[in-house]
C-alpha cells in the first residue's frame, strides 16, 4: 500500500484510488485489518506490557497460560509472550527489508529490460533464469558459512535470489505496456524518457507487482522462520519464530503453547499479508475469469 | 474511355492546391523509402519488405491518400515518416531538411513537427490518465506554456475538436471512441504540427461516428492548413479526404495520381479491382473480371516481376520476368504497369 | 425471394437482461427468417446485434438472460431447448462465422480436422471420408491449392482465407440457417467482396437462409432480401432491402445510409448523426433515437411527442418505429 500511495501522483489519484479501494475482494480490508493489529502488537508491545524477553524463573519452567504469563513459560522460564513479540519484531523486519530491496531492484532491472531490450534484456534476463532455480536456503546456508549468521547475512541471501520474480514479472508487464499504442503516441509527442517511464510503465505495473509483493510477502516470513529453524537465521538466546518453534519441539506434550504460538504467529501474519496480495489483485465488482 | 465513376457520389470541390503546389512543390517528400524488417528462424534471417522504394511528393496543405489492401506497408509508411522506426533506406524531407537525421534529444525537440492519429483511440491513450493530463503533458514535455496556461489550451482545444469541458477530467473509459478520436486529434494538434499522419482514423469507428471525425479533419485542414498524410484501405474515405492519391501494393506505390483522375482514369489493374470491390451495388459486379484469386505475395518473398501478377488478369508472360517501374502515364499520373494504356482502355464495367 | 416460403426462424417479443437486474439489452425484439432468405441486421455498435445472435443461438455471455419472448426454430422452441438438443441446434441446426475468424479457429489443429469436425462428430462420417469432402468443400469456398491448405495451421491463412475456413465448415454441417456476425469487418475491401459473392454463391446452390449482422449499410444493400435496422437494442425498421434503401422511413435509417455511403452534402461536409450510438441501457421514455434526430427538433409538436412517448412498430411489410413517419402514412 505504501508503495501505492507515494508513487501515483496523489492529485488526481484521490478519484480512482476511492473507486479502487471500494471495489476490492474482502480479503483485503480482513488482510490490513489482521495486519494492522499484528504491526501494533510488534511496535508497541514491549512498552504497554513492559515485557522482558530474555528474564529466566527457573521456578516458572513450562508454565501454561495465567494472568502474568498469557502464553506460559517456555523450558527456561521465559515469557513466552514476550518473546513472541521479541522474535516476531526480528522476523517481519527482516522478511520487509529484504523484500522491498528485492522489489527495488527487480521492478527496475524488469522495466529496463522490458523497455531498452537489447543486450541488457539478454544479460539480465539469464542471470535471472540462473538465479531462481536455487532456494534461499541454500544461499543461506552458503552464506552464513562464510559470514557468520547475523540479519545482515540473512538479508542478503534472502535478496540475492529474492529479486528476481520480481524481475520476471516487471519484464512481462514492460513488454506488455511497451507493444500499447499509446506508448507509441508518447514517443511521437517527443514525452521525455522520464515521464515515460514513470507516468506510463510504473503505475501500469503497480497493482500487480504489489499483489505479488504481498503474496511473496507472506511467503518469505515463513522462509526466515525456517532458516532460524535451521540454525541459519538468529542466534540464540534471541527470539525468532522460527527458532522458538525449533526450541519448542522436545516439550510438544508438556507445553503444546510452546509451538502453537509462534506457529500461529508465522501462520497468522503470512495469511494476512497474502490476503493483502489477494484483494489488491481482485476486483469484486467485476467477473474474474 | 470509359469512366469508372461512383454515380451517387458528388464530389467535394477540389482544393485550390495545385497553385500551392507550384509554388512549394514538396514539402515532404519521400524518396526511395525502404523498410526491411528481419525475420528469424532456427535456419538464418531474411528480410521482410515492408516498404520497398517508396517515392512520393507532398504539397503543403495537401491531403495525400495512401490506400491499400491490410499488409502492403501503410502502417510502416506512417511509422517511418513518424520516426517510429529507422528506414532501412532512402530519404525524407520535411520543409527542406533531412526529416531522418536527428536524433536522441535533437528528434524529440523537434517531433512537434509531425504527428500520428492512430487506428484505435482507446488503444491511443493511456487508460490510467485523464484526458486534460494526456493532453497538457506533451507541452510540458515542449516547454509550452505554464500550467495554467496549458491548461486553458487543452480547454480550448477541447472545445475545437466538439467535446465540453467535462471530458477535461475523464478517463478514457468514460468515453465513447468517436469522443477518444477526438481527444488523440487535439493532443496531436496543441503541439502545432506541420504534418498530421492519419493511420487508419476511422477504421475502428462506425459509420456515424466516421462522418463525424473525418468532418473534423477536414475543418481543422481548412483552419490551420494543415498538410496530410491520410492513410486508408477505404477508398471512399480517401476519395472524400484526399488531393492526391497513392495506391501501394506489396510494399510499393502502384499508381499516384490526382483524385479525381485517378477514379475517372484509374491506370493501374489493381486499383480498378479496388474501385470495383468498393462498388457493392445490387446485383453487384463482377469481381473475377478485376481479380483473380491468386494469394497476395508474402513480403518475405517477393516476386521478381510484377508483385501483382499472381491477381492480375491481364499479366502477360513478360509481366513475371521483370518488375515494372512507376512510370509516368500523365502530367501528374504515375503507374507501375507494363501493359496499363493497351488495356487501360477497355476494362471498366459499364455503368447505369 | 418467394414470399409465401415457410418460416424458418420466428423470435418474438425476445428481451435480454443483465442478470444483476437493469434496463433490457434487447427489448421485445421481433424477427422472422424464412427458408433460403438473406437478412440483414444492421445498426451501431452497442445497439445488441451480437448479442441477438447469441440469444438465438443460446450462447449469451455469463451475465445476460432471456427474460421474456421465444425464439422458434423449424418449429421447435428454441428457448425450451436444452443440452443435446442444444448441441444438435449449434451442431447442424445453425452454423455460425464470426468477425474474428483466426480466434475461432484452433491454433494446434490442421485445417482438415476442424472443417472435419462437424462430418466426423456431427455426421459420422469416417475420417477418410470426411477428409474427402473437406477438400471439396475448400474448394467451393475457393480456397486455391486446398489439398496443401487443409494440411496447414490456421495460423498461416490471411484473414481472408482464414473466413473461407470458417465458412467451409460451416458448410459441412449443411445448416439451414447460417448466422453471419460481422464476417467481412476484419477484412480488406477487395477480399470482402469476394467473400460475400461467395457467401451468396454458395447460399442460391444450397438454400440455406442467412442472417447478417454488420453495421456497414453499403455491404448489405447488394445482399440481403430483407433488412432489419437495430437501434439501442429495438428494431426501429424492417423491410424488403430495396424499399429499405430507396425509401427509408425511420431518420436513423435515412441518416446511416447516407453516413455509410461518404457522400458529401450541398454545403461539401458529410451527413453525420449528432451524438454518439446509445446502448439500450441509458434510455428515457420517449423515443430512443430522439437525443440525436434531427427530424423531432425542428418541429415542437413532434418534439413533445417523441419525448413522452415511444412510437411502435406500424406498417405491414415495411415496418418503421417512428411518430413521424406514422403521421405521415396516416395522412
Ligand atoms: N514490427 C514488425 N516486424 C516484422 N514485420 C512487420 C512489422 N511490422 C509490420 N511488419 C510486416 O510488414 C508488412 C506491412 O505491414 P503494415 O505496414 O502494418 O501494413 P498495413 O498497415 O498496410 O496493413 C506486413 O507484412 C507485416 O507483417
Ligand atoms: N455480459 C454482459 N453484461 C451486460 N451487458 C452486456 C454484456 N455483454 C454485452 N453487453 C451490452 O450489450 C449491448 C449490446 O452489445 P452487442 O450485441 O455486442 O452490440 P453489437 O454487436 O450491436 O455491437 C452493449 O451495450 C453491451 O454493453
Ligand atoms: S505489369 Fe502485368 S501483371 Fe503487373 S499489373 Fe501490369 S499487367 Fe498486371
Ligand atoms: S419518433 Fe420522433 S425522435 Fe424518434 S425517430 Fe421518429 S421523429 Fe425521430
Ligand atoms: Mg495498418
Ligand atoms: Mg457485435
Amino acid at each position: 500500500m505504501a508503495a501505492e500511495l507515494s508513487l501515483t501522483p496523489a492529485r488526481r489519484d484521490i478519484g480512482p484510488l476511492r473507486r479502487f479501494l471500494a471495489t476490492r475482494h474482502w480479503t483485503f480490508a480482513a488482510g490490513c485489518t489482521i495486519f494492522s493489529i499484528v504491526l501494533a502488537i510488534l511496535l508497541a508491545g514491549p512498552w504497554l506490557w513492559s515485557l522482558d524477553p530474555a528474564a529466566q524463573n527457573i521456578v516458572q519452567r513450562l508454565k501454561p497460560p495465567s494472568e502474568t504469563y498469557w502464553l506460559g513459560t517456555d523450558n527456561l522460564g521465559r515469557d513466552v509472550f514476550a518473546r513472541l513479540v521479541e522474535g516476531g519484531r526480528f522476523t517481519v523486519t527482516i522478511a520487509a527489508v529484504s523484500v522491498v530491496i528485492s522489489v527495488v531492484i527487480g521492478v527496475a532491472v524488469g522495466i529496463l529490460a522490458g523497455r531498452i531490450g537489447g543486450w541488457f534484456e539478454e544479460i539480465s534476463m539469464r542471470l535471472v533464469d540462473l538465479l531462481i532455480a536455487i532456494p534461499d536456503t541454500v544461499i543461506a546456508i552458503f552464506l552464513v558459512a562464510i559470514f557468520g549468521p547475523g540479519h545482515v547475512t540473512l538479508i542478503v541471501a534472502l535478496t540475492i535470489v529474492g529479486w528476481t520474480p520480481y524481475a520476471r514479472l516487471a519484464r512481462g508487464l514492460a513488454l506488455q505496456v511497451n507493444a500499447m499504442d499509446y506508448i507509441r503516441a508518447a514517443e511521437v509527442l517527443g514525452m521525455t524518457r522520464r515521464f515515460i517511464l514513470i507516468r506510463h510503465f510504473l503505475p501500469n505495473l503497480i497493482r500487480p507487482i504489489s499483489a505479488v509483493t504481498f503474496l511473496r510477502f507472506g511467503h518469505k516470513l515463513i522462509t526466515v522462520g525456517g532458516l532460524s529453524y535451521l540454525g541459519l537465521g538468529v542466534q540464540p538466546p534471541a527470539p525468532d519464530w522460527g527458532l522458538m518453534l525449533a526450541a519448542a519441539q522436545p516439550y510438544l506434550d508438556r507445553a503444546p503453547m510452546l509451538m502453537i504460538a509462534p506457529g500461529l504467529a508465522i501462520f497468522v501474519t503470512a495469511l494476512s499479508v497474502t490476503w493483502i496480495g489477494h484483494g489488491l489483485e481482485i476486483d469484486r465488482t467485476r467477473p474474474h475469469n | 474511355m470509359m469512366k469508372a465513376t461512383i454515380p451517387s457520389i458528388a464530389r467535394r470541390a477540389a482544393p485550390d492546391y495545385a497553385e500551392t503546389s507550384r509554388r512549394d512543390p514538396a514539402f515532404l517528400s519521400v524518396d526511395g523509402l525502404c523498410k526491411y524488417y528481419t525475420w528469424r528462424s532456427f535456419g538464418g534471417s531474411r528480410p521482410i519488405k515492408s516498404l520497398d522504394g517508396v517515392t512520393l511528393r507532398v504539397a503543403k496543405g495537401e491531403i495525400m491518400g495512401i490506400v491499400g489492401e491490410s499488409g502492403c506497408g501503410k502502417s510502416t509508411l506512417a511509422k517511418v515518416v513518424t520516426r517510429l522506426t529507422s528506414a532501412t533506406a532512402g530519404q525524407i524531407t520535411l520543409d527542406g531538411e533531412d526529416w531522418l537525421a536527428p536524433r536522441g534529444e535533437a528528434l524529440r525537440r523537434r517531433r512537434p513537427q509531425v504527428q500520428l492519429v492512430f487506428q484505435d483511440p482507446h488503444g491511443a491513450l493511456d487508460p490510467r490518465m485523464t484526458i486534460g493530463t494526456a493532453m497538457a503533458a506533451p507541452m510540458a514535455a515542449h516547454g509550452i506554456g505554464t500550467p495554467a496556461d496549458r491548461r486553458d489550451r487543452v480547454l480550448a482545444m477541447l472545445a475545437e475538436v466538439g467535446l465540453d469541458e467535462s471530458f477535461h477530467d475523464r478517463l478514457p473509459a468514460q468515453c465513447s471512441g468517436g469522443q477518444l478520436q477526438r481527444v488523440v486529434i487535439g493532443r496531436a494538434l496543441l503541439l502545432e504540427p506541420q504534418l498530421l499522419v492519419c493511420d487508419e482514423p476511422t477504421s475502428a469507428l462506425d459509420a456515424s461516428m466516421r462522418t463525424q471525425i473525418l468532418n473534423l479533419l477536414m475543418d481543422l485542414r481548412a483552419r490551420r492548413g494543415l498538410t496530410m498524410l491520410m492513410i486508408s484501405h477505404d477508398l471512399r474515405v480517401v476519395r472524400y479526404m484526399c488531393d492526391r492519391i497513392a495506391v501501394m501494393y506489396a510494399g510499393q506505390v502502384v499508381e499516384l495520381a490526382d483524385r479525381d483522375h485517378l477514379f475517372d482514369h484509374p491506370a493501374h489493374p489493381y486499383t480498378r479491382a479496388l474501385i470495383a470491390s468498393s462498388l457493392l451495388e445490387p446485383g453487384g459486379i463482377d469481381l473475377s473480371r478485376h481479380l483473380r484469386e491468386g494469394e497476395v505475395p508474402s513480403p518475405l518473398a517477393m516476386p521478381e516481376g510484377c508483385r501483382f501478377a499472381s491477381r492480375c488478369p491481364y499479366a502477360q508472360p513478360d509481366c513475371t520476368a521483370l518488375e515494372p517501374a512507376l512510370k509516368q502515364a500523365g502530367s501528374r499520373h504515375f503507374v507501375r504497369c507494363r501493359h496499363w494504356n493497351t488495356h487501360a482502355a477497355a476494362t471498366m464495367p459499364p455503368r447505369g | 425471394m418467394s414470399h409465401d416460403a415457410e418460416t424458418l426462424l420466428s423470435v418474438r417479443d425476445l428481451t435480454v437482461t443483465p442478470t444483476g437486474g437493469g434496463k433490457p439489452i434487447i427489448d421485445g425484439l421481433s424477427l422472422q427468417i424464412r427458408r433460403g432468405e438473406i437478412v440483414a441486421l444492421v445498426g451501431e455498435s452497442g445497439s445488441g446485434k451480437s448479442m441477438t445472435a447469441l440469444a438465438i443461438t443460446r450462447l449469451l455471455p455469463r451475465g445476460l438472460r432471456i427474460t421474456s419472448g421465444e425464439v422458434v426454430f423449424a418449429g421447435r422452441d428454441v428457448t425450451a431447448m436444452s443440452g443435446d438438443d442444444l448441441n444438435h441446434l449449434r451442431g447442424a441446426g445453425i452454423g455460425m462465422l464470426f468477425q474474428q475468424p483466426h480466434a475461432m479457429l484452433d491454433p494446434t489443429a490442421r485445417v482438415r480436422t476442424q472443417v472435419a469436425e462437424p462430418l466426423t462428430i456431427g455426421k459420422g462420417l469416417s475420417r477418410r471420408a470426411a477428409f474427402a469432402r473437406v477438400i471439396d468443400l475448400m474448394r467451393s469456398v475457393r480456397i486455391p491449392a486446398p489439398e496443401a491448405r487443409a494440411m496447414a495451421y490456421s495460423h498461416e491463412l490471411s484473414g481472408g482465407m482464414a473466413q473461407r475456413v470458417m465458412m467451409a465448415t460451416a458448410l459441412a454441417a449443411e445448416p439451414d440457417l447460417l448466422i453471419a456476425d460481422e464476417p467481412t469487418t476484419a477484412l480488406d475491401v477487395t477480399v470482402q467482396a469476394q467473400i460475400l459473392q461467395l457467401l451468396k454463391a454458395e447460399q442460391a446452390r444450397r438454400h440455406f437462409a442467412i442472417l447478417l449482422i454488420t453495421h456497414d449499410l453499403t455491404v448489405v444493400q447488394a445482399f440481403a432480401d430483407r433488412i432489419a435496422v437495430m437501434y439501442a437494442g429495438r428494431i426501429v425498421e424492417e423491410g424488403p432491402a430495396a424499399r429499405i434503401m430507396d425509401a427509408p422511413q425511420h431518420p436513423y435509417t435515412r441518416a446511416l445510409i447516407r453516413c455509410s455511403l461518404l457522400e458529401p452534402e450541398a454545403d461539401g461536409r458529410l451527413l453525420s448523426i449528432p451524438g454518439s450510438g446509445s446502448t439500450a441501457r441509458d434510455i428515457g421514455c420517449g423515443c430512443r433515437f430522439a437525443p440525436r434526430c434531427t427530424l423531432a427538433r425542428g418541429d415542437s409538436h413532434l418534439h413533445d411527442r417523441c419525448h413522452q412517448a415511444e412510437p411502435g412498430l406500424a406498417g405491414h411489410d415495411h415496418t418503421v418505429r417512428c411518430h413521424a413517419s406514422q403521421t405521415a402514412s396516416a395522412a
